[in-house]
């Protein structure tokens, strides 16, 4: 048999690709999986299988959501109030937590200072020195600010500083053989390679953020959306409370999936390989 | 601005030879004494030549290579480049090629060669007309915006040298560079760095643990033995250059290869 009667399986014409098709796209099974879901569970609301004090129907949520927003517009005051709280709030928690990270994890001195007050404050629950902080600052904004704050920066500054000290030790060498001074080794190799960590602290910290914007307004607030998931569940205004929740859950989801799209549109080469 | 970097003219005086004057160097070790790793190392690498390090692993040859760099400050002795001048730290004048390639992951190939460019104080267009002028010589055309992820180990390799090239060094320092790739790969670059090396004679120290290596580049062979790391001897290769692959069926070669082996063989022992 000479060489030339080997056949292979796809010798003629185009290379054989299986077509994708649209129920094979894994967006199409996301988006039938929700709406199974929400039609299963206006079934079972709407067929009165469960009493509507404790599960509304999808339709009643939407009905509430359409009056808060387009006929009372009760609702923009609390989402005013919690977006301000989340807004300031994680923005501080960034800023330091990146910058506090980056210094403790250069300077194994200031680490070694201030890691116990950093563990101590970790392991602490930070709702639960909210009524401290309603001591110092009021049952204002800035109480609840600063339990965001701290609710958010400390998966931002741990990340920070793994991100930092697991910086591959031979591009850093490499620096230093072409004449890299100490400030070009932190700005070119150190901050750049520990962007992933960061970006990673800062998906951890989104919910909980979105947890201490919530607690927070359990406890002593007279506006924003927790405090309206609250007042909801008090006076059994079970769509009311679910719309609230709701609201949390977009949010998370929508600053979940902005930070996806800025870290593979921007940063995606900073990834560890 | 702190990441600035005044461009130092060389002096045209410079030579790029490389001279060892007794150096011993000693690590710290966790528990217990200092460990030797280099005993009176007494060298001199003309400048112009291509002298290989040719040893079994621990027997202190990238510890020396280091050294020569200004990575590692000897614990006695110390190193002079061209023409006496002191050794203190890494300088422009001596660029490194590390067994990992040592690229930024996040720089493309070309933004890594302008990298080192950068770092030692060139300005953008002069960086960007040597990163061009690299990846020409090194057979980079059409990769140069590959990150060093999209490149296989051989093209990794060459942007390692690529960047080393980049900022014109009088002596190119070389950590086993071919150690991790595999043995066709090997034998490819071993060809592209004479051709390279014939062009313009930089002067080389190259660290291998391959005896055919050492014989196919080098015009001297220094050969190291281990605990303490120290010089055993140094023996020239009697080839002509151009050299080329099909020297290796040269009787000189083989006869090379016999003495080398010989010489290696119980340190080889040792340290296995």
């Amino acid at each position: 048999m000479s060489i030339e009667n080997v056949q292979l399986g796809a010798a003629e014409g185009e290379p054989f690709f299986r077509r994708s098709t649209w129920w094979s796209s894994g967006y199409a099974l996301n988006t039938l999986s929700v709406i199974v879901f929400i039609a299963t569970w206006q079934f079972v609301t709407s067929a009165g299988l469960v009493d509507p004090l404790f599960l509304s129907s999808p339709w009643a949520i939407a009905k509430v959501a359409y009056e808060q927003f387009f006929v009372t517009g009760e609702i923009y005051p609390n989402i005013v109030v919690s977006l301000t709280e989340a807004v300031i709030g994680f923005s501080l928690a960034i800023v330091f937590g990146v910058l506090l990270g980056l210094v403790m994890g250069h300077f194994e001195r200031v680490r070694q200072v201030l890691d116990p007050f950093v563990m101590a404050l970790y392991s602490t629950p930070s709702v639960a020195l909210l009524p401290l902080f309603i001591l110092w600052l009021g049952i204002g904004l800035w109480s609840k600010v600063l339990i965001v704050f701290l609710g958010g920066i400390f998966a931002i500054l741990v990340n920070t500083i793994a991100g930092v000290r697991s910086v591959n030790h031979r591009l850093i060498e490499t620096a230093e053989a072409f004449t890299a001074t100490k400030a070009m080794v932190f700005f070119y190799i150190i901050l750049p390679a520990s962007v992933p960590y960061i970006v990673a602290g800062i998906r951890l910290a989104i919910g909980r953020v979105l947890i201490s914007v919530f607690v927070a307004e359990l406890y002593a607030a007279t506006q924003g959306v927790g405090y309206l998931v609250m007042q909801a569940g008090a006076t059994y205004n079970t769509p009311l409370m679910l719309m609230g929740i709701l609201l949390f859950t977009i949010t998370g989801m929508t600053l979940s999936q902005a930070l996806s799209f800025v870290e593979e549109r921007y940063l995606s080469r900073f990834r560890q390989h | 601005m702190i990441l600035a970097r005044r461009n130092v003219q060389r002096r045209q005086s410079e030579t790029g030879d490389v001279r060892c004057v007794n150096v011993s160097h000693w690590f710290a070790a966790n528990t217990g004494a200092p460990v030797q790793v280099l005993n009176d190392v007494c060298l001199t690498v003309a400048a112009h030549s291509f002298v290989s390090l040719l040893g079994p692993s621990g027997c202190g040859k990238t510890t020396l290579l280091r050294v020569m760099h200004g990575l590692v400050i000897p614990t006695k002795g110390h190193v002079s480049v061209s023409d006496g001048k002191r050794v203190l730290g890494p300088e422009a004048n001596r660029a490194m090629v590390f067994q990992e390639h040592n690229l930024l992951p996040w720089k493309t190939a070309i933004e890594n060669l302008k990298f080192g460019c950068r770092l030692i104080g060139i300005a953008e267009d002069e960086s960007h007309r040597r990163a061009m002028e690299a990846i020409d010589l090194m057979g980079l055309r059409g990769f140069e915006h590959h990150l060093p992820s999209q490149l296989s180990g051989g093209m990794k390799q060459r942007v390692g040298i690529a960047r080393a090239l980049c900022i014109h060094p009088q002596v190119l320092l070389m950590d086993e560079p071919f150690g991790a790739l595999d043995a066709q790969t090997r034998e490819v670059m071993q060809v592209e760095l004479l051709r390279l090396w014939e062009a313009d004679r930089k002067t080389v120290v190259f660290v291998t643990h391959s005896i055919d290596e050492a014989i196919l580049l080098s015009d001297q062979i220094v050969v190291m033995g281990t605990r303490p790391g120290r010089i055993k001897t140094v023996v020239d290769v009697d080839l002509p250059r151009p050299r080329t692959d099909k020297m290796r069926s040269d009787q000189r070669w083989a006869a090379l290869r016999e003495k080398l082996w010989l010489l290696l063989k119980p340190e080889m022992f040792e340290a296995a």
